[in-house]
Parts: structure tokens; C-alpha cells; sequence
């Protein structure tokens, strides 16, 4: 059970987040082949729901499938409001899966709402009309064709599982009348009849109907599972698979004689009607016997147990009744399997063997293999990169023609070994971007703007662990560019632009690694505000700014806490957590740049490498010590002359710099900056030049030589080693030493290229939370929180600072207080719902959890209030007024539909600090 | 319920210390270090052991005591949260059975710096064997690499 749960759970989730796109695409066209396809899914889900037992999700199902097959039939046209209701059904299933998959039942989420919902949009036009019901017809009849590709593909796939599972089940059918094995077979065969109708396959819908109707027999009690009966279900099966196997090869179903089966299935259904009780086991047996024989044996599957298991199963039935009766039906079951192979040569042939082949090629062309597998392969693929680089080592030390020969080939077969284990862990970045049109479409609506999401380049494939990277900036990119960077219809009237914005993600590869783009002709950045917002922070004065070029203005935007320290409200321009986005891309070794132009738009280019396990670096040397350099960063090498004059090193003040390409650029020299002295004491000043970039900076690194690039594995720095801050990891190189990777960017901030940053460690939540600005002015900014009472509370937005979300285990304890570290200081955290009487504690919770925190600034200090929840912000006036419930609550309301709790945090703080005095 | 615990024991400086042998992964002669520059001077080598990087962590360093090339240095490879760990000594000596009840704290009078180690002291035949507490001595920051950092900044 617990597996086919969790197999089903797997499946799901594949289905709805495709259903989710088809969905959408069915605003735009009535294809009718995509209402089938998601028609068919939802009945697949349908159908395992009601398989599992999982009510809650079968009713919700149904529903939605109700309303999906009357759009199939023509007779309701897919509008906004039906779309709608079917994506909240989706989501509604979601919800039940994922309740399902924590705590293995279906949640109370209600579910009744959406149903109503999808019930109400499958009637409502039912008494408009008929007359579109005539068109569907004519596409259902040429669906197999076109379809034949995917859906028809998915479910022979889905077929050959089945059946073979089927064939198991039925011959253990044979020995034990379980209900459950009963069950599993009758819901097996219901989905392939489901499916074969939808298709169009007459034929196996006829047969596999046939075989339904048998089982159900056997299902509700009124037939005992004989092993004639056994035998005419493993018949059709046999039937089943070879129609498949000629749908696979021809794309049609084939002359195969299903006739006969269905004849004998249909027997099998009545005969017991109508010679009743007891005898009923005896007579058909052997007269079914050898209609049903020559289909077994094609099986090959059970060549001999079919004929073999029959007679055995004769003896135990009948040997209480009379033993000599047991004894003449084994004389025509000998004859049967005599006969047998005879029909086995004719059929082999023709249906057998193509089917075979093509059946497990088909279903063995994906086999679900657990990440952590993958990932062990990948680890020994590493070391075996390792022991590859030490051997070419030796080899050439050794100067042994046939060693080289061999450690060539072994080099060759290591370096192919390794790219086919990478493209185990590819996945296209559709994976992540499957989300995105639905998640448009939602902050569109909620915003009043119309746009128009536009994907290029989704199968661009990237390792799995980059694709998890990448999912929340990306997703934070364009939610910013959605509520940001494209006006509302009239914003973009009045800038002679088409009402409908344009989004465009797009994908590719490029010298190694994947650039994605995300551009949008919204309103683009406006230098000026950037600028006047950091003389605002004082980030800057006057005087840089105006020194600033375009770019490195725009850049700006990228610093922490750039645009959102002080409100939460009213976000103008980017930069709501840009830095963290900034941040995340660059822990994956990517790049991040931004380009915008005022009234066209902004373009955000992304530059991700393919992988992170194996990467080119470059060996150098400093003051006698080795370095390894990911060539990444790496522009460009030179060799400088000792000749200042002469394009050699200058000096502004006693600062190195150094003419590259007519700019000047800084230059660090690293064993300086890593202090350490050469062993050797020779004065040989370092005379080579490696020209990095660093984010948006370049600079030049002063090292003594340049060795060889390699292929290095990357090793995690030891924790103790992190703070250093210039090293991203180590490596081990050929000669088996251990060598430092230098971290680019690490350096220039030591070397003070780059402005030096304290990564807090704290993930902004701006990113899950919707902001809202312009638009929205009417009533009083409200957050709404849940603090685990019933009602919701509502915090005044002016008095709200920032959203963070903190992990509890940066949370310190002292006394009482539960501090942590926050914007360079110390903030104290209080647990909201506590304050008010509700029943939580921060201590009680698993430590990896993550709190959410709202931050206020209470007499010049920043405070931490931990909620539940971050549930919404809401702008609305205030419907009921009710009176004060308790301390620090000003009043109660109803905001969106729920009683609401409106606190004051001042006077809710000054209560709280003065009880457990301990403010400093 | 036994009383008696083993230590694996080595001398730093002509004293002699001692680990739980359980802690203990592996001993190894003198290996090749790498440093890693700008690191706390106890923590600022690292070893390849079959793959694994191995941080050494310099005794006599941490212990207040003039330091001694690696290339002398015998190995006691640890293993604290995943990471693995070289205490760097000056030799190995042998495996230790001592009786629980001859253990002692350390005596208040000890300089801060090594006490701040040494989790107490068995009487062991004619020498005092001291315990040294691994946490503590790969935990310490004393030396700590930000401190380090701020100086080379300003």
C-alpha cells in the first residue's frame, strides 16, 4: 500500500504540474486534443484515487473531470471562470496530496468549496445548449492519429506495466480469493478500458470491457474465480498486449482475433448465471479450455505454469466432490497444451516477437532512479576523475609507451563516463519554469495588469541541483518584473505601448554555460530614483554618484537592504531582495546582470554553470605556494615586463595598477594578500597577470607563475577555513596534494576591489511575499498574520519594518530572551502569539524550522515579533468594529471575510518589555 | 559496569596527553601539508587522507608552545561532525588503561591557556597523563581568522 501510495503521489504531481500548463493554453485555443489530455489525466487520477481509497480526493476529482468531459463533448466552452475553477482544483488536489505525503491522510482541507464551484460551472450552460455538441465528434475520430505521439505513448507505457503486474495478480488470484487482489485487477483493467475509449481504440475497449465486466462479477461475490475463469482473464490480457503491440508498431489495432476472447470472457460472465450453484466450476472448465489455450501460450511470460497450474488447481476443487470427475477434465487439458504449440508458431511470428522488443523498449526507456544514487555515482565518477588526473601524471613522468597508451584510453573512457553520469542529473529548465504561467497569470490578475509570458528555451537542460538553486531568484525575478517592470494597462496607454506586457524567459547554451535571460518592456529602472534612494540610505554621496557610470548606478540595486529597509509598503523601482538574489546565483558560481533602459524595459541575464561537481580551474603559483583558480572568472593571462614604462606596472601613490586594454585596472598581489613569504627566499617578482572578473569588477592578480588548467573536483572547505573568506573550496590535485581554490570575489573584497559585505545569512522573505504598491491605496496597509489561535491578527503596515524568515537555530537564547543576530545587531524576539494568550512556544519546535518574523522598530531598536504566519497584506477599510478582546488589542474586525484581531505593536511591546524586564 | 577507560596517548612536549581511543580514526606517520594562508595558526594545513581533507590542527600551536615543522609531526586523525581532523604531535605513545577513579580535575593554579583544554588528569605509574578535550580545541577560536581578517583591513 505504501508504495503504491507513494508511486501515485510521484505520478501526480508529474501530471497536475503539466495539467497546470494545458490548462492555461486551453484560454488561449480549444484544442480539442488538450482537453483530452487533461481530461485523461484527471481520470487517471480519478480512477488511483478511488483505487487507494482516498475519497476526499476522488469526489474533488470527479467533479473536475464532470466539468472536463463536457467541455471534451463541445457542450461548454472553456471561459476564464471555468479555467479558474479547474485550476483551483488542481490545487485543491495538491493540497490533499501533500497532506497525504506528510501525514498519510487526505488533510481537512476543504475541498467541498471547489467542488461546488466546478459543479456549478458544469451545469450552468447545460440548459444553454446543444449546438456545439456536433462539433466534437469529428476531432475524436482523427485524435488517434495526432495524439499517437504523446498520449498514446504514455499509455502503452503505462499498459506494459499493468499488464504485467496483472498477470501476477490474476495467478495469485488463482490461489487465494483475496477482495483486495480482486480490486487491483478490476481498477487495472477499469483504467486501460478508460483510456482505451477515450482514445478512440474500439477494439480494446471492447475487449478490456468485456474483461471488466467478468471481474466485476468476481468483484461483488457472485462469481468464484474458477481457473477457467483465470484463464479467460489472462486470454485477454493476452489480448490486450497484442492489440498494444500492434498499435505500437502499425498505430492501429490490428486484425488480432479478440472476438473469440471476448466470447469466452462473456461466457464465463453468464454461464454461472444460468447453471448456478454448484457444478459451475466443472463445465465451463474444459470446454473454455481450449479456446483460451493457444492465446495463453503466446504469453511466454508463463509458457507452462498457465497449462500447468490449471490442472493443479482442478485436483483441490474437485477432490472433495468425486475424485474420478477431477480425472477426465485433465484429458483435454493434456491435448490443450499439445495443441498449443502449434498455434504458439503461427502467432509468435507475426504478433510475439516485434511486441516484445518494442514493449520493454518503450517502458524501459525511463527507469526512476533515487537522487541520492545519482548523486553517489556522481561522487565516485569524481574520484575516478581524480585517480585519471594522477595517472596521466605518471604516465608521462614514466615515459612507458604502453602505459600511455592504456592511461589514454583510460582518460578518454573516464571523460565520456563523466559526461553521461552529468546527463543523468540534467533536467530541462521547463522544470522550473512549468510554474511560472501560472503564477503570471495569478499576480497579473491580483495586480490588473495584462500579460503576456513568452518561454524560449525550455528544454535547455541543467544539473539538478543548479535547477533547485535557481527556482526561488528566478521566481523572484519575475514576479519583480510582473509587479515592477510592466505598467498597468493605463500606465502603458499612456506610454504608447499595447496594453498587454511582454515577459519573456528564455534559455541557452552558451560557451559552457546556461544563460538565462528574463527581459520585460515594462517601464525599466529610472536611474535617478536609484540614485537619490542611495543618498537617501547614504550608502553613497553626491559626489561618487555623479562619478558613477549608468551601469555601476543600476548596480546599485543589487546591495543589500537597497530598497526595502525601512517599508514594506510601496516598493518603487527593483530591489526587493535583489541582493539575495544576487547572492544565490553567485553561491552557484553564476553570474548576474542587469541592463535596463527608462519606458523600455529591463533585461536581467543570468549566467549559471552547467554543473558544480567538476569545474576548469587554472593552477598558479604565489610565493611558492599553489593556487587553483576557477577559469570562470579567469579574462585573460598575462605576462607583464619589468619595464614600468613600457606596460609594466604602475603606481597611483604606493597602489599597484596596471594599463589594461587603455583602463586601469587595480592589481592585487596574492602573496601579499595571503601573507605568506616565499620559502625559497628568491627575489623573483611575480611577473604574471591574471586578469579576473569579479561580479562587475576587473582587476589583476600579481602571481609568480601560471601552471596548467585541469578539470578539478570541488571539495567542500572545511568549516574552520570558511571564515577566511578567499578560498571557495579545495581540490586535490594530481601529485595528491591538497590545493586551495581561490574564491574570486572573496579575494577582490579582501583586496578591496569590492565593497565588503557581511552576508547575514538571513533569507529575505520579500521573496514569497507580495508587496503591493500603486494601485492599491484604498483603507488602511494591513498585515495579516496567524499566531496558532483561531482569529487572524492584524498588524498596522506602517508599523512593520521588514518580513525576515530565520531558521531557530539562529535563534540564541539568554534568559529569557530569544535574541538574534540581525543588520549587524542584536534583536530581540518575542513570541507574538504567546503575548496574546495563544498556546506556542518557539522552543517547543523542531530547530531546523524556520520562524517567520516581523521586525518593528520599537524605540529606535529593532524587534522581532514571531508569527505562525505570514498570511496576507490587505488594503481595505474596516467593515465591523468590535471592542478589545485583551490587552494590547486596539479593536476586532472582519477583514477578508474572517474576525480579526488588530494589535498595536507599541503598546503591545511597552506591555510586554515592562512584564518580563528585561530590555536594556 | 567497567571502570576502566583506554586512551590513546601521545607526548607534546614532553608531556604527555591522551584521547579516548574511541575518538580516535587513525594514526599516521608525518604527511604532507598544504597551508591554507590567512587561517588561525592552529587550523592552517590541510592533508589529502584517500580523498578526504583533513584540517591539521597544530598542538603545539594550540597549547602555547614554539611549533614544530609538520614534516616531524605525527597524525592522530579525528572525526568531529563529518569533517575530519589531524591533531599534530610530536610523537605517539602507547594505548593507556586507566581506572575512572584516578581521575583529577585539573588544578586551578594551570595557565588559562592549556587548562582551557584539558579536561582533568590520571596518575598514570610515574607521569601524569592529561585529557584533552577535543571540542574544545577544534571549536576554539582564540585565534580567530576575523580578527585576524580586521587587522589586515585597516
Amino acid at each position: 500500500m505504501d508504495e503504491a501510495l507513494v508511486e501515485f503521489l510521484i505520478e501526480c504531481q508529474e501530471n497536475l504540474s503539466r495539467m497546470d500548463l494545458e490548462l492555461l493554453e486551453l484560454e488561449k485555443s480549444t484544442d480539442p486534443e488538450l482537453v483530452k489530455s487533461i481530461f485523461r489525466v484527471m481520470h487517471t487520477i480519478k480512477g488511483s484515487a478511488g483505487f487507494l481509497g482516498l475519497s476526499k480526493l476522488e469526489k474533488l476529482t470527479h467533479a473536475a473531470e464532470n466539468l472536463l468531459s463536457k467541455i471534451r463533448d463541445g457542450s461548454l466552452q472553456p471561459t476564464t471562470a471555468i479555467t479558474s475553477a479547474l485550476l483551483a482544483a488542481i490545487d485543491g488536489t495538491r493540497a490533499i496530496l501533500s497532506s497525504l505525503e506528510s501525514n498519510q491522510n487526505e488533510g481537512n482541507s476543504d475541498s467541498e468549496a471547489i467542488i461546488k464551484t466546478l459543479n456549478d460551472c458544469t451545469k450552468a450552460p447545460a440548459s444553454v445548449g446543444n449546438s456545439p455538441a456536433k462539433e466534437a465528434p469529428i476531432p475524436v475520430a482523427s485524435s488517434v492519429n495526432v495524439e499517437m505521439d504523446e498520449a498514446l505513448k504514455e499509455f502503452l507505457i503505462e499498459c506494459q506495466e499493468n499488464l504485467s503486474r496483472m498477470d501476477l495478480e490474476l495467478l495469485q488470484l488463482e490461489k487465494s480469493t483475496d477482495p483486495e487482489l480482486v480490486k487491483s485487477i478490476f481498477r487495472v483493467m477499469h483504467t486501460i478500458k478508460g483510456s482505451a475509449g477515450f482514445l478512440g481504440l474500439s477494439k480494446l475497449e471492447k475487449l478490456t470491457h468485456a474483461a471488466e465486466n467478468l471481474l466485476s462479477k468476481i468483484r461483488d461475490g457472485s462469481l468464484q474465480p474458477t481457473t477457467a475463469i483465470t484463464s479467460a482473464l489472462l486470454a485477454a490480457i493476452d489480448g490486450t498486449r497484442a492489440i498494444l503491440s500492434s498499435l505500437e508498431s502499425n498505430q492501429n489495432e490490428g486484425n488480432s482475433d479478440s472476438e473469440a476472447i471476448i466470447k469466452v470472457l462473456n461466457d464465463c460472465t453468464k454461464a454461472p448465471a444460468s447453471v448456478a450453484n454448484a457444478p459451475a466450476a466443472k463445465t465451463p472448465a474444459p470446454e473454455i479450455k481450449p479456446n483460451t489455450a493457444p492465446v495463453i501460450a503466446p504469453t511466454m511470460v508463463f509458457p507452462n505454469p498457465a497449462p500447468v497450474i490449471a490442472p493443479t488447481m482442478v485436483f483441490p476443487r474437485d477432490a472433495g466432490t468425486s475424485f474420478s470427475d477431477a480425472v477426465k477434465p485433465s484429458t483435454p487439458l493434456t491435448s490443450v497444451i499439445e495443441k498449443a504449440p502449434d498455434t504458439v508458431s503461427v502467432t509468435k511470428e507475426k504478433s510475439e516477437e516485434p511486441h516484445r522488443e518494442m514493449a520493454s523498449a518503450l517502458s524501459d526507456s525511463s527507469v526512476r532512479i533515487p537522487v541520492d544514487v545519482l548523486d553517489k555515482l556522481m561522487s565516485l565518477a569524481s574520484e575516478l576523475v581524480l585517480s585519471r588526473n594522477q595517472l596521466l601524471q605518471c604516465s608521462t613522468r614514466l615515459n612507458d609507451s604502453l602505459l600511455q597508451v592504456a592511461s589514454r584510453q583510460f582518460n578518454l573512457v573516464t571523460s565520456e563516463l563523466q559526461e553521461a553520469l552529468m546527463k543523468t542529473r540534467m533536467q530541462p529548465i521547463s522544470n522550473v519554469w512549468n510554474k511560472f504561467p501560472r503564477m503570471v497569470r495569478e499576480v497579473a490578475f491580483k495586480l490588473g495588469k495584462q500579460i503576456n509570458l513568452q518561454m524560449q528555451g525550455a528544454e535547455t537542460e541543467l544539473d539538478k541541483t543548479l535547477i533547485e538553486a535557481i527556482k526561488d531568484p528566478l521566481t523572484h525575478l519575475v514576479r519583480n518584473s510582473i509587479d515592477h517592470g510592466i505598467e498597468s494597462p493605463e500606465g502603458r496607454a499612456r506610454a504608447n505601448k499595447k496594453p498587454e506586457g511582454t515577459l519573456l524567459l528564455r534559455a541557452y547554451h552558451e560557451s559552457g554555460r546556461v544563460n538565462v535571460v528574463i527581459s520585460d518592456d515594462g517601464k525599466g529602472i529610472d536611474l535617478n530614483r536609484v540614485k537619490a534612494k542611495a543618498l537617501e540610505k547614504q550608502l553613497l554621496s553626491s559626489d561618487q554618484l555623479s562619478q558613477m557610470g549608468d551601469n555601476s548606478v543600476l548596480q546599485l540595486i543589487f546591495l543589500p537592504g537597497f530598497s526595502t529597509a525601512e517599508k514594506i509598503t510601496s516598493v518603487s523601482g527593483r530591489g526587493v531582495g535583489m541582493d539575495v538574489v544576487k547572492n544565490n546565483i553567485e553561491k552557484i558560481g553564476g553570474m548576474i546582470d542587469i541592463q535596463s533602459e527608462l519606458n523600455k524595459g529591463t533585461t536581467i541575464h543570468l549566467r549559471i554553470p552547467l554543473t558544480l561537481a567538476i569545474i576548469k580551474a587554472l593552477s598558479i603559483t604565489a610565493a611558492g605556494q599553489s593556487f587553483t583558480i576557477p577559469q570562470t572568472h579567469i579574462t585573460e593571462l598575462l605576462r607583464i615586463k619589468d619595464d614600468s614604462k613600457n606596460g609594466g606596472i604602475e603606481y597611483v601613490h604606493e597602489t599597484p595598477v596596471f594599463r589594461f586594454r587603455g583602463k586601469l585596472i587595480p592589481l592585487i598581489n596574492l602573496a601579499e594578500l595571503l601573507q605568506i613569504k616565499g620559502k625559497s627566499e628568491t627575489e623573483s617578482q611575480p611577473n604574471h597577470l591574471v586578469i579576473l572578473q569579479a561580479e562587475d569588477k576587473q582587476f589583476g592578480l600579481l602571481v609568480d607563475s601560471v601552471k596548467d588548467t585541469n578539470e578539478i573536483v570541488v571539495k567542500p572547505l572545511p568549516s574552520r577555513l570558511k571564515g577566511v573568506g578567499c578560498f571557495a573550496g579545495v581540490t586535490i590535485m594530481g601529485d595528491g596534494l591538497v590545493q586551495l581554490i581561490l574564491d574570486v570575489s572573496g579575494v577582490a573584497r579582501l583586496g578591496r576591489v569590492l565593497p565588503k559585505i557581511r552576508d547575514l545569512g538571513i533569507k529575505d522573505l520579500s521573496l514569497q511575499d507580495e508587496i503591493k504598491s500603486d494601485n492599491q491605496s484604498a483603507g488602511e496597509g494591513l498585515l495579516l498574520v496567524s499566531v496558532g489561535s483561531e482569529s487572524q491578527i492584524a498588524i498596522p503596515l506602517e508599523q512593520v519594518v521588514r518580513l525576515e524568515e530565520f531558521g531557530l537555530n539562529q535563534l540564541e537564547k539568554t534568559g529569557e530572551m530569544h535574541l538574534v543576530q540581525y543588520r549587524e545587531g542584536i534583536m530581540p524576539i518575542y513570541n507574538l502569539g504567546y503575548i496574546l494568550g495563544a498556546k506556542s512556544s518557539l522552543e517547543s519546535q523542531d530547530k531546523t524550522q524556520k520562524i517567520q518574523v516581523v521586525v518593528h522598530n520599537y524605540a529606535g531598536k529593532y524587534v522581532g515579533l514571531a508569527v505562525e504566519k505570514i498570511l496576507d497584506t490587505v488594503y481595505e477599510s474596516i467593515k465591523i468594529n468590535g471592542d478589545s478582546t485583551g490587552q494590547g488589542i486596539k479593536k476586532t474586525g472582519v477583514v477578508s471575510g474572517k474576525i480579526t484581531e488588530f494589535v498595536d505593536l507599541g503598546v503591545l511591546l511597552a506591555l510586554t518589555v515592562k512584564k518580563s524586564e528585561v530590555v536594556s | 559496569m567497567s571502570k576502566e577507560l583506554s586512551y590513546a596517548t601521545f607526548t607534546i612536549d614532553g608531556k604527555l596527553f591522551g584521547i579516548l581511543i574511541e575518538d580516535v580514526q587513525e594514526i599516521l606517520r608525518p604527511l604532507e601539508v598544504t597551508e591554507a594562508p590567512l587561517a588561525s595558526l592552529a587550523f592552517n594545513g590541510l592533508i589529502n587522507l584517500r580523498g578526504n581533507i583533513v584540517l591539521a590542527v597544530r598542538m603545539r600551536q594550540q597549547l602555547g608552545l614554539p611549533t614544530m615543522d609538520a614534516k616531524f609531526c605525527m597524525n592522530i586523525i579525528i572525526k568531529l561532525r563529518d569533517e575530519f581532523y589531524s591533531l599534530q604531535v610530536d610523537s605517539v605513545a602507547d594505548v593507556v588503561v586507566v581506572q575512572k577513579d584516578d581521575f583529577e580535575i585539573p588544578p586551578e593554579t594551570l595557565p588559562i591557556e592549556i587548562r582551557r583544554f584539558i579536561t582533568g588528569t590520571y596518575k598514570v605509574h610515574s607521569k601524569l597523563l592529561h585529557i584533552l578535550d577535543i571540542e574544545q580545541i577544534l571549536e576554539d577560536k582564540s585565534l580567530s581568522i576575523k580578527e585576524k581578517q580586521s587587522e589586515i583591513l585597516v
